[in-house]
């Protein structure tokens, strides 16, 4: 009887270890999480959209073709999108071609969905979408290159493999072409790509 | 062999509890770092890398993009000032006034994070920048399925509702004193029969 109470208690003590195991393995080891989310929706350094959930599917959704990702809570009064990326190689540069006439801010995620760094179009140089992620030493090599002149704003990240989002708002229904152009003309390269010009 | 036996039950009651509050926790721990406001609830650390274990992994599991601390906060409301939760067929009146924030939208979803679309041509959110103030700054919000004058945001259909208020390039995302804001009020005005 003395025995099966000690195996009980030992049997307490393991589930205090195994609770604690779990809640911390759970960030790496969860198969829904934004980064696999993201995964479905497209290629690494492909932009992708984020698209708000309906509570009626079929009754408004017009596009069905665009890919649609199940991200819960993304507010409709934004235009939303994202890419995957890796620092394995080098560093990635995200930048957008046009300028937003509207609040726009973006974030840097690790795959466990940590939020690393955040902006918005007040902290930004001149307002310009244009930032350089990378580790420590891809920062330190770029800015010895002399790679991050102008509006480029370095971002060093512990991480190797991450996403960033990019939110812009639309404020009145007829400024949505333009903020769905801003959008579309954000691209994340790989810093490879950028060598190879 | 009764040796062998102790220890498959130290082992399965191990794995067992272990595995089942690991599970209740990451349910139940949605209150562990967050800043009530009256009925407007947000977590401020969620997402970022020092935040508690529990809300790490609850977020795992959810997989939301959670705003940065340069981009905004999100407060969300289940209930109502009165502590009544939130209906789909209910109506609302939000009035008071906000921390200063650049933008702020004001959402209504189901409680798994689906939009609540309302008829098209109704408004299905609100954007700071076109509501109608008061002289004061403050601004008076009708919530419902029926039209209302002044600002208005429509809803539609039945069951449970989360409103979420964010706000965007705020100073209240930076650590100090979330605690100490005034958010607007949230009161029900009545319910649709049936």
């Amino acid at each position: 009887m003395g025995k099966l109470v000690l195996s009980l208690l030992i049997g307490l003590v393991g589930a205090g270890l195994v609770h604690i195991a779990v809640i911390f393995a759970m960030p790496s080891v969860a198969e829904r999480n934004a980064w696999s989310r993201l995964a479905d929706l497209g290629e690494p350094y492909a932009l992708v959209r984020v698209q708000p959930l309906e509570s009626e599917p079929g009754t408004v959704s017009a596009s069905t073709d665009a890919p649609v990702g199940d991200f819960a809570f993304v507010d409709p009064a934004f235009i939303t999108a994202g890419c995957r990326f890796s620092l394995e190689r080098g560093p990635v540069r995200i930048y957008a071609r046009e300028r937003n006439i509207t609040f726009w801010s973006a974030s840097i995620y690790n795959r466990q969905g940590d939020n690393l760094y955040s902006i918005n179009d007040r902290a930004a140089i001149d307002g310009i979408v244009d930032l350089l992620v990378g580790t420590r030493d891809q920062i330190v090599d770029a800015e010895a290159e002399n790679e991050t002149g102008g509006s480029r704003i370095p971002v060093e990240v512990e991480t190797v493999e991450g996403y960033m989002t990019i939110r812009a708002l639309v404020d009145e229904e007829s400024k949505r072409p333009f903020v769905d152009s801003f959008i579309q003309s954000v691209q994340c390269e790989a810093a490879e790509e950028l060598a190879g010009r | 062999m009764r040796f062998t036996i102790l220890v498959i039950i130290a082992v399965a009651t191990a794995l067992y509890l272990g595995g089942w509050t690991a599970a209740w926790a990451v349910r139940e721990s949605s209150e562990i770092g967050t800043v009530s406001v009256g009925a407007w609830v947000a977590n401020p650390f969620a997402g970022a890398p020092d935040a508690d274990p529990y809300s790490k992994a609850r977020l795992a599991k959810v997989g939301n993009l959670t705003l940065g601390i340069g981009e905004g906060v999100l407060f969300r409301a289940e209930e109502d000032d009165n502590g009544q939760p939130l209906r789909r067929e209910c109506s609302y009146l939000i009035e008071g006034t906000t921390p200063p924030a650049r933008v702020f939208t004001l959402v209504p979803f189901t409680p798994d994070g689906r939009l609540v679309r309302p008829p098209s041509g109704q408004p299905g959110w609100l954007t700071s920048n076109n509501l109608m103030r008061e002289e004061d700054n403050s601004f008076a919000i009708a919530v419902g399925p029926r039209a209302r004058a002044g600002n208005w945001l429509a809803t539609q259909g039945e069951g449970p509702l989360v409103l979420t208020l964010s706000l965007y390039d705020t100073p209240v995302s930076s650590a100090s004193g979330a605690a100490s804001l005034r958010l607007p009020s949230l009161v029900r005005k009545g319910c649709l029969d049936g």
